[in-house]
């Protein structure tokens, strides 16, 4: 195989493994199921020289999923933190139990504080890291062996 | 340069025309990558297109390098199906030479295989990559 295509299925195998070793970090991290649930992996793209794989959360199918990455309201950790108004919708009141005042609250509104980061994403990306650091020089060493071994034995390397 | 949804559809026209591959396939999943549809139904495969670049620099020459890379998914709890399917259409292109929809590949090269990973909680993706030239008469 010429060494271009070894090295662009290497990094593209090494890109791939280091995703779903991400995704399944970040999957055990999850603070909710749906969360977990809803982590996908998308395929490598190469533009010009430039690889990218996509490692992310339907926000379809968990919209709460950046409030946990990031926190919100007053624990908001991008953006300026404070309590945001849930207003009723579907019916007069919002009724639900306030555990803090251990009672059912009723009413038209609410400002809600908010919830805590929990983030799942980022520390999995930073654990990926390292695997992913260690499969690509992995990768460029076996291209250079094989190139240097080619070279020496005088063999023809395809160049498309 | 030839039109990449042209070069697509001549392989999703190829590969939908070997039975050793549809017959394991649910009905009609063979497609382009970028095909959005609300029903999805499993094992399918789909054809993702690379960056083609031209072999050579001469105006009137529709001669090209079109990598590509063909998607094996499956829902089974295990991935051994996505491997199985992505297996299969290594079989059939793997070192060969066609001509469809007016499209010819010369001797289509396996550039590698990636095994089956989780793209969701429920769906198997197993990868089979190739590399072909491509021309038009």
């Amino acid at each position: 195989m010429p060494i271009n295509d070894l090295l662009d299925t290497r990094i593209r195998q090494a890109l791939t493994k280091s995703a779903d070793f991400m995704a399944e970090r970040a999957r055990g991290r999850a603070p909710t199921k749906r969360i977990g649930a809803s982590i996908e992996v998308g395929q490598v793209k190469r533009v010009a020289d430039i690889y990218s794989v996509e490692i992310g959360v339907s926000l379809k199918k968990a919209p709460e999923a950046g409030a946990y990455e990031y926190g919100s309201g007053v624990h908001a950790t991008q953006g300026t933190p404070g309590t945001y108004p849930i207003v009723a919708k579907n019916a007069p009141n919002l009724v639900f139990w306030w555990e803090k005042r251990n009672k059912w609250f009723v009413g038209p509104s609410v400002n809600h504080p908010g919830v805590e980061a929990s983030p799942y994403l980022k520390p999995s990306a930073l654990e990926a890291k390292g695997m992913l650091k260690q499969a690509l020089a992995a990768a460029c060493g076996e291209a250079l062996r094989i190139s240097i071994r080619q070279s020496i034995k005088g063999q023809t390397v395809e160049t498309w | 340069m030839i039109s990449i949804n042209l070069v697509q559809a001549a392989i999703v026209a190829h590969l939908k025309a070997k039975t050793a591959l549809t017959s394991i396939l649910a009905a009609n999943e063979i497609r382009e990558d970028s095909w959005q549809g609300d029903d999805f139904n499993y094992p399918n495969v789909r054809v993702a297109m690379g960056e083609q670049h031209d072999l050579v620099t001469d105006a009137d020459c529709n001669v090209a390098v079109q990598p590509f890379s063909v998607l094996c998914f499956s829902e089974n709890p295990s991935s051994k199906e996505a491997d199985t399917v992505a297996g299969v259409v290594k079989d059939i292109l793997r070192n060969t030479s066609i001509t469809k929809n007016g499209i010819h590949f010369s001797r289509i090269r396996c550039t590698g295989m990636i095994p089956a990973i989780r793209k969701d909680e429920r769906t198997w993706r197993s990868e089979a990559m190739f590399q072909s030239i491509v021309t038009t008469p």
